[in-house]
């Protein structure tokens, strides 16, 4: 037996903070065996805290600690529902039936070659989709789109689709590279905020800091004496540890509470003018303030206005507003969740422009005005060769894929029209190539995160739907690593290895709070079966596409020195790091010790911690609009001849990536409409629950729900449902009920609690669609229930919906 | 004899079971009821005085091990370098006297048949042996968790050996140390009544008035208190399916 040996290695399990996490990995005979937290930083310290400097945190020199998803995805490598050959579905089986015979690589690329070519004779260019996928570079299925010269993509991110289209309009700066501008590092927060106040942020279940870093980081700065705020409709785990006071709101009002803070500001005369005249423009803040104070429509945006749409009460409202302009800097965090819901973008530039009233962007302690995730310019991944010559066209929003595909036969029976059409799909690709658009081949996971997606409880469209849409199509090819529910409606699925434990990589997190760092991912553990790396199976299907492999990644030389060829392109990767680095006459660890787990802490690197917008703010360097100013008024929006005009570019001539050509009620500054399907609207006579969908503490979308070290051994898929509402459906705690509306109906357990306010449910995102004949989803995943919401611009009701429950008489499902 | 123990803060636990599994993987446990560290989560009071209570404890090697004087086969044995309490599984015959005479359940079985042999927390005296801290320790994302010479983390932290609703640390004398989760404060002034008021109305929809939320203000404030499921602190839970109920996190 080989001696055991110890590496590190972060975490990619595609939680929102990739690679913050770090292990040290016990490893035998090619197999992990166990796994330690983090050791480099304060080895065999507990409570780290206690023996740390105040500069220490601030530059981040603590441990990586991970969370339970980490501490076990090595056993989940081995899990039973791994794919480890290429398969193809049964001849005579049905999609979804899941069943499959194994074939070899060979058959599977020939079979997948072919039917792509075929499509692409048969019914033109834009007859092969990608569902969901959006990535802002050139990789994966669109790289070979551009390069073969047919194929169509989706356009959406579900993370936060609305905050990038407001970051884009309001400052001029895409999304993805506005992400560079952002603050929203707890070091900041940690080192200079007098309060903090929190709308919907649970740190304590992930997603910011390594683990729950950024929990840990509120909670020392409590224990200093720091006041924490939390406004949210449930008493979270972090209303219980993190916070002070716990102040409920309904879901989906946030903006009307922000709105009435503006209004104290300016009746109060406490908002910053001075930053508002260097910064704002001018007229698009009048028409704000005439907005708020009622001038226009008679409707002050008063407290007491606010209070019977949000339920805080005047009060409240009131005395938090002067605190927020008195005590400076406070930390305010609006964080994704309040934002994701229908109209969300109005939410997040209302929050953005309360902000900036206060003259808080780029403001040390302030929290950030549109949180992203702040990421400093060090790209870790760089160029597979130039990009092809075929424009592939993002044409419909990615959450509206199944949709895109059922609507389009009531288009062309004319019982559609065209212009309604790609409003509902919300299209975003030149209008005349609607009458080529003929989806029949589905291509299904596809990108840089193979085991990061299960479209079928990932995005909005109800899995319901999105069965429909799949099988319609004529062909349905899969990459991916575990049977998901959406992989078993496959006609081939190709085996992709692991992205953590079987590849090498050069990873640098996805700073969600801060803690950034550089990580060397050691591939160290052998792939099963016939499982490949993700990169290689695109090489050779362009290959068998006829397309020059190295013109698909310029690195591959042939087949026998994969291996090399992928470590030469890391090895590239870290050197172009250190060459970012060097530039700036910082030194780096050199590659030899970078792999032994000498890894790069972004954040120490810095004179201070993360603020974000300090160029434009400090150096009076203006922002890319129009005005050169923050725009709370986008002249574009207001602009009706802009509408309909497919991609919709800026100033500089780059996409609004989030912008459909009909953006339809969006107004064009923050002003307070009801959510759809939210507590205020008209169909609660019929399905009188709100449901909220908040991201779980032990899954990522679907991944782990099949982890027998997770579900039902340390956590319990439940819905969560207020003593009251359960009372009136005579349910007790653990009964199974029913929820349904007309998306569809899901059974589960109920966790009957007083820490969710009476008229919501919680229902944690992902999961498993698990249908049963009658339709009736036994895996609870939110999912089932939303989709169908046409109304809303670019935030469809995709997190929330209304439905109603009643306890469950049928059998096991 | 030297005595080891833990200190636990109970104000920075989040309840993530980052521990739980951690000490499980490290010690190949397999899923399922054997679970040497546990996480209690447990609520008091209605809206708007609800309260989450957060416990994670492990064994806590008493002093006075009791477990100890209860096994009729001598399977479990003080060690005499750290204080660790250990369990001799050769001996062990699964009779479970020692769950019965342990008031914080720290003995475990793999099930509920009476022939599973005893397990449970070994303060990681193999780690210990290399100069390393127990694995729970080292993985808390909190930082609330810490391990030490049992006088010195008194002297540190305090001498609190009991929380809440636990039993009474006279009985077994445990090597453990209490810092209790936080005290509310009141930041803004936020009156829970008027909000009651305010949720239970929706707003009119194009002028018509829409169903309230809920009946009665009373209703909401003075719900019975067993439709609430997990509404105490129960250490030892009658069977597997019990444990089970009890030290599983609802996120």
């Amino acid at each position: 037996m080989d001696k055991e040996t110890t590496f590190y290695t972060s975490c990619l399990c595609n939680c929102g903070n990739n690679s913050q996490c770090v292990f040290k990995a016990h490893i035998r005979n090619g197999r992990v065996v166990r796994v330690e937290p983090d050791d480099r930083y304060n080895p065999n310290v507990g409570r780290e805290d206690e023996v740390l400097s105040d500069e220490d945190l601030i530059k981040t020199r603590v441990q990586r600690r991970p969370c339970t998803k980490g501490l076990v995805f090595h056993k989940y490598i081995s899990r039973s529902s791994r794919i480890v050959y290429p398969l193809k579905r049964v001849p005579g089986s049905e999609r979804g039936e899941g069943r499959y015979a194994r074939i070899s690589w060979d058959e599977a690329f020939t079979t997948v070659a072919e039917k792509l070519k075929e499509a692409k004779d048969k019914y033109g260019p834009y007859s092969i989709i990608v569902p969901f996928h959006y990535t802002p570079d050139s990789k994966g299925w669109n790289r070979i789109f551009e390069l073969w010269g047919a194929g169509v993509d989706s356009w959406g991110w579900s993370s936060y689709d609305s905050i990038r289209l407001m970051a884009h309009i309001m400052t001029g700066v895409p999304g993805w590279e506005y992400a560079r501008y952002v603050s929203g590092s707890a070091a900041d927060m940690l080192a200079n905020s007098k309060l903090v106040v929190l709308w919907g942020f649970d740190p304590t279940m992930g997603s910011c800091g390594p683990g729950h870093q950024f929990a840990w980081y509120l909670k020392l700065a409590r224990e200093r004496g720091r006041k924490i705020i939390i406004i949210d409709p449930r008493y979270t785990t972090a209303a219980e540890v993190l916070a002070d006071q716990w102040i409920p709101i309904k879901p989906g009002t946030d903006l009307a509470m922000f709105l009435a803070m503006a209004y104290v500001l300016f009746k109060e005369d406490l908002w910053n003018k001075e930053f508002v005249r260097k910064y704002v423009e001018r007229n698009g803040f009048k028409k704000w303030r005439n907005y708020i104070l009622g001038i226009d429509d008679c409707v002050a945006k008063s407290p007491e206005w606010a209070e019977k749409i949000c339920a805080v009460p005047a009060e409240t409202i009131q005395e938090l507003a002067r605190l927020t302009a008195t005590m400076k800097p406070v930390w305010l965090w609006c964080h994704w969740g309040v934002s994701r819901k229908s109209r969300g973008e109005q939410t997040a530039k209302g929050f953005a422009a309360l902000q900036a009233m206060l003259g808080y962007w780029g403001a040390p302690g302030a929290g950030p005005p549109l949180h992203l995730g702040p990421a400093r310019d060090i790209p870790v991944t760089i160029s597979w060769g130039p990009p092809g010559g075929f424009h592939v066209p993002r044409m419909y929003r990615g959450h509206y894929w199944a949709q895109a595909v059922l609507l389009l036969d009531k288009v062309k029976k004319g019982e559609l029209s065209e212009k309604k059409y790609m409003r509902m799909v919300g299209w975003r690709a030149d209008p005349s190539l609607l009458k080529e658009f003929n989806p029949k081949i589905a291509l299904l996971n596809a990108g840089s995160k193979p085991h990061g997606s299960d479209h079928l409880v990932t995005v909005t469209d109800s899995p319901n739907d999105q069965v429909r849409a799949l099988q319609k199509m004529e062909f349905v090819v899969s990459i991916h690593s575990t049977m998901t529910s959406t992989a078993q409606y496959s006609d081939i699925i190709l085996p992709v290895q692991d992205w953590m434990w079987e590849e090498k990589n050069v990873v640098k997190s996805v700073a969600y709070g801060g803690f950034e760092c550089i990580n060397y991912c050691s591939g160290l553990v052998k792939p099963p079966g016939e499982a490949k790396p993700w990169v290689w199976i695109y090489v050779k299907l362009a290959e068998r596409l006829g397309i020059n492999p190295r013109d698909y990644f310029s690195y591959y030389t042939t087949d026998a020195n994969w291996n090399r060829d992928w470590e030469r392109y890391v090895r590239d990767c870290y050197q172009n790091v250190m060459e970012c680095y060097k530039e700036r006459n910082i030194q780096v660890p050199p590659w030899e010790e970078f792999i032994q787990g000498k890894f790069i802490n972004c954040d120490e690197l810095e004179e201070k911690p993360f603020t974000g917008w300090d160029e434009q703010v400090k150096e009076d360097r203006p922002f890319k609009t129009l005005s050169g100013k923050i725009e709370f008024y986008s002249p574009y929006i207001a602009e009706e001849a802009n509408r309909g005009r497919g991609e919709h570019v800026d100033l500089l001539g780059r996409i609004y990536e989030n912008l459909p050509s009909d953006w339809g009620d969006l107004s064009p500054m923050p002003i307070y409409q009801p959510t759809v399907r939210g507590m205020d609207d008209p169909s609660v006579e019929k399905y009188p629950l709100m449901l909220l969908s908040p991201h779980p503490r032990y899954r990522v979308h679907y991944l782990f729900w099949d982890h027998p070290w997770l579900r039902d051994h340390i956590y319990r898929h439940r819905v969560w449902m207020s003593p009251i509402d359960a009372k009136t459906r005579g349910v007790r705690d653990n009964d199974r009920i029913l929820v349904y509306n007309d998306q569809g109906k899901v059974v589960m357990p109920a966790y009957v609690t007083s820490r969710v306010m009476p008229g919501i449910i919680a229902l944690y995102h992902g999961g498993k669609y698990i249908p049963d004949e009658s339709g009736i989803d036994f895996g609870a995943s939110p999912s089932t229930l939303l989709g169908g919401d046409f109304e809303s611009c670019t935030t469809p009701a995709k997190a929330t919906t209304l439905v109603q429950v009643e306890k469950f008489k049928g059998g096991e499902g | 004899m030297p005595q080891y123990g833990f200190f636990i803060d109970q104000s920075r636990c989040i309840g993530c079971n980052g521990c739980v599994i951690a000490c499980k993987q490290w010690h190949d446990l397999q899923p399922g009821p054997v679970k040497w560290m546990r996480v209690y989560q447990w609520e008091t009071g209605l809206f708007p005085n609800t309260r989450l209570h957060i416990l994670p404890i492990m064994c806590f090697h008493c002093e006075n091990p009791i477990c100890m004087k209860a096994c009729p086969h001598e399977a479990i044995y003080k060690e005499e370098k750290y204080g660790a309490v250990l369990v001799n599984v050769d001996k062990c015959n699964g009779t479970r006297k020692c769950w019965q005479a342990c008031p914080y359940g720290a003995p475990q079985y793999g099930g509920d048949d009476l022939d599973k042999k005893m397990s449970k927390c070994n303060m990681c005296i193999d780690r210990l042996d290399q100069g390393l801290k127990p694995i729970c320790v080292l993985s808390c994302s909190m930082r609330a968790l810490e391990f030490g010479a049992l006088d010195e983390l008194i002297k540190r932290y305090g001498n609190l050996r009991r929380l809440e609703e636990m039993p009474k640390e006279s009985i077994t004398k445990p090597a453990v140390v209490f810092k209790p989760s936080a005290v509310k404060r009141s930041v803004v002034r936020w009156n829970p009544k008027r909000t009651l008021e305010l949720w239970q109305k929706r707003q009119p929809h194009l002028g018509e008035p829409l169903p309230d939320v809920f009946g009665e203000l009373s209703d909401v404030m003075e719900a019975p208190r067993d439709i609430v499921g997990r509404n105490k602190l129960v250490l030892k839970a009658k069977n597997s399916e019990a444990l089970m109920y009890y030290t599983t996190d609802n996120e």
